[in-house]
């Protein structure tokens, strides 16, 4: 049980900075998940809390005690690895006791917390076999059962579900939770996938060339996204942007395509010139032709059985000759044809404003 | 390649039987030989057996000196393959897992030995065996330290390093077990093991030798047996090496026993002796190969990943 926290730590590899200060706060039992796309330095921010990767500047304390210098054996974490990791030569048992045995703990206690991560983890049945008899899913539970026995302050993931196909996943993220529910330790789980990442985490760091672009709780960063950049990347499907024109005292906003749009008190701080507004798909829907935001072509339907995916383009477009995309998700069974045109009503509370050039959120 | 036709069936049976029959006739020849009783015609060319071969391998067995000679060359082909594993799987580790300076340079330097087998170095390597602290002698002498130790002591100091391998098993053996073969191989092998192994052995409170003996040695046990196999031939082999190193007569290995055997100039040839020798000289390396055949081909190719 412990904090971790991360100040201002950078990480360069000869004149490449690949991190570029991240402070956070993980708060003992927390389960932080962070995400980010490949290369956005996630893996390296989590193998630096290991141990694996050395900090060029900043620190970093578990459990308030800076562990910039200290070993990985001895920062008293676990760590499972999106290969599993597993020795090959050794049973299971083995697998999962070889750090106990190593620190060299009593005989029966090994077996007791075999016995108990075996449990936990229903491999009673598979501690004698060797890893390459085992399935995707056993060979990731062996892994974490390697973790538990160890009974360690912080648990770290490295993208630990995404060998494994889509139906063990969606399982497996489920027992990590309901793991974590039954453990209480802090745990750091990174992941590229923005499902595991909204489900899993009680908070959620995004991270981005290296920046961490927003820290907070899933849904609030669904809600209120700091960037476009943020918007764009938590979501299924991605959020709409559209370029648009801010009302002299931003209360308003001028779609490409569109009239003008009262923003119901969620207008910008500062009005006038251009922004880019993020429309979230599902808070599109479809309306009457006369009180019509926008008119949109579909050009693809993917109906989904609950809710369907309608992929258009806008159907007055005055910027671009191609017509700017636009996704939007309608509840339920919806017959809709390509090619038809949709007459659509945006939901004014939850328009996103960013400044056109850095991004940023602006309302 | 699978090919289903009658004449390719025969013809690639023909190629293997013609191709056994090549290996094995000089086997063949030698049994045949061996088998032969005292005083047969020495070019006559027998195809058939004689009826002697157990009597002539028990005549070269009881000549003198065969089973000091066999265990001989049973500690030396041992002792090479041991060192040569030994040596090649330590180097391998540190040149693979470990990030020094000149970790390049050392492993080039290992390689480069390849082009540098007992026969181009005999000369050099035979100095350094006759007294193994020459190079010491040398700086001593460089130094001038007799002198200064002489100087201190107040009558004249005389400094002799000597230590000789000749005759020993240790000359043997020393000067050939470093191997940049085996160190290559092993280190093609470590790099193959995902670095996420290493890793979790570090987490889980696994330093460096811990992490050697305890998860690589045993994940290298299969290419171990099969190189075992390749170097116990090779030390078992040696011909030239042992030659010169050895003088006296209780330190030759069977292969120089074998060459004894044969005739010179003056004498009568007893080549039914000599391929009985032979044969019983080919028997132990045999004997490693059908007890490890079944690592070697595993190592070769390496089913457990």
């Amino acid at each position: 049980m412990a904090d971790v926290e991360i100040r201002a730590v950078h990480k360069s590899y000869g004149d490449t900075q690949v991190i570029h200060g991240v402070s956070v706060v993980i708060r003992d039992g927390e389960f932080v998940v962070i995400v980010g796309p490949s290369g956005c330095g996630k893996s390296t921010l989590l193998r630096m809390i290991a141990g694996l990767e050395a900090i060029t500047s900043g620190d970093i304390a578990i459990d308030g005690r800076i562990v910039n210098e200290v070993e990985p054996k001895d920062r008293d974490i676990a760590m499972v690895f999106q290969n599993y990791a597993l020795y090959p030569h050794m049973t299971v048992a083995q697998n999962m006791s070889f750090g106990l045995r190593l620190r060299r703990l009593s005989k029966r206690d090994v077996a007791a917390r075999l016995h108990r991560a075996a449990e936990v983890l229903q491999l009673s049945d598979l501690m004698d076999r060797k890893p390459r008899q085992l399935s995707g899913g056993q060979r990731q539970r062996v892994a974490m059962g390697r973790a538990i026995v160890r009974d360690p302050a912080v648990f770290l993931f490295d993208e630990p579900l995404s060998n494994l196909d889509a139906k063990l996943r969606v399982q497996m993220r489920l027992e990590i939770k309901k793991l974590h529910r039954e453990l209480k330790a802090t745990s750091v789980y990174v992941t590229h996938d923005q499902v595991e990442a909204m489900t899993m985490a009680d908070k959620l760091i995004v991270m981005n060339e290296g920046v961490a672009e927003q820290v907070g709780a899933p849904l609030d960063i669904y809600e209120y996204p700091a960037s476009a950049y943020v918007a764009g990347f938590i979501g299924s499907p991605a959020m709409n942007f559209l370029a648009c024109e801010l009302s002299g005292d931003g209360r308003a906003v001028r779609l490409n395509g569109s009239g003008e749009l009262m923003l119901n008190g969620n207008g910008a701080a500062t009005g006038g010139g251009t922004a880019t507004a993020g429309i979230r798909p599902e808070h599109i829907a479809l309306c009457g032709g006369g009180e019509a935001d926008l008119h949109v072509t579909a050009t693809m339907v993917e109906p989904l059985g609950a809710d369907t995916l309608v992929h258009g383009a806008l159907a007055h477009d005055t910027v671009g000759a191609a017509g700017t995309e636009l996704t939007i998700r309608l509840p339920g069974i919806v017959r809709v044809q390509a090619g038809e045109q949709l007459p659509l009503r945006i939901d004014r509370e939850r328009v996103h404003l960013f400044d056109a050039e850095r991004g940023t959120r602006i309302n | 390649m699978i090919e289903r036709a009658h004449w390719f069936d025969r013809l690639t049976y023909g190629a293997l039987i013609a191709g056994a029959i090549i290996v094995c006739m000089p086997i063949y020849y030698a049994v045949i030989v061996a088998s032969m009783p005292d005083g047969s015609e020495s070019d006559a060319v027998y195809l058939l057996p004689g009826g002697h071969l157990f009597e002539n391998l028990a005549n070269a067995w009881n000549k003198e000196g065969l089973g000091r000679q066999l265990f001989n060359s049973g500690v030396m082909a041992v002792g090479v393959t041991v060192g040569k594993i030994a040596i090649s799987l330590l180097s391998a580790f540190a040149i693979t897992y470990f990030r020094f300076r000149f970790r390049m340079t050392a492993f080039w330097l290992i390689f480069i030995t390849l082009m540098l087998p007992v026969e181009v170095r005999i000369v050099p390597t035979f100095e350094v065996a006759a007294n193994a602290l020459a190079p010491f002698q040398a700086i001593l002498d460089l130094l001038a330290i007799p002198q200064i130790a002489g100087w201190f002591a107040g009558h004249t100091i005389d400094i002799n390093l000597e230590w000789s391998l000749l005759d020993s098993y240790t000359g043997l053996i020393l000067p050939l077990i470093a191997s940049a073969t085996a160190t290559f191989l092993f280190r093609q092998f470590f790099l193959t093991v995902p670095e996420e192994l290493c890793e979790a052995a570090k987490i889980d409170g696994a330093g460096p030798m811990r992490f050697f003996f305890r998860i690589l040695l045993p994940m290298s046990t299969t290419s171990m047996a099969a190189l075992a196999v390749i170097l116990f031939i090779f030390g078992w082999n040696q011909y030239l090496w042992p030659l010169l190193i050895t003088t006296d007569p209780d330190m030759t290995t069977v292969v120089i026993g074998v060459a004894r055997t044969l005739p010179t100039e003056d004498a009568d040839a007893q080549w039914n002796l000599t391929m009985a020798t032979a044969i019983l000289a080919t028997l132990p390396p045999v004997a490693v190969v059908l007890l490890l055949q079944r690592w070697f081909v595993k190592g070769l190719v390496d089913a457990e990943k």
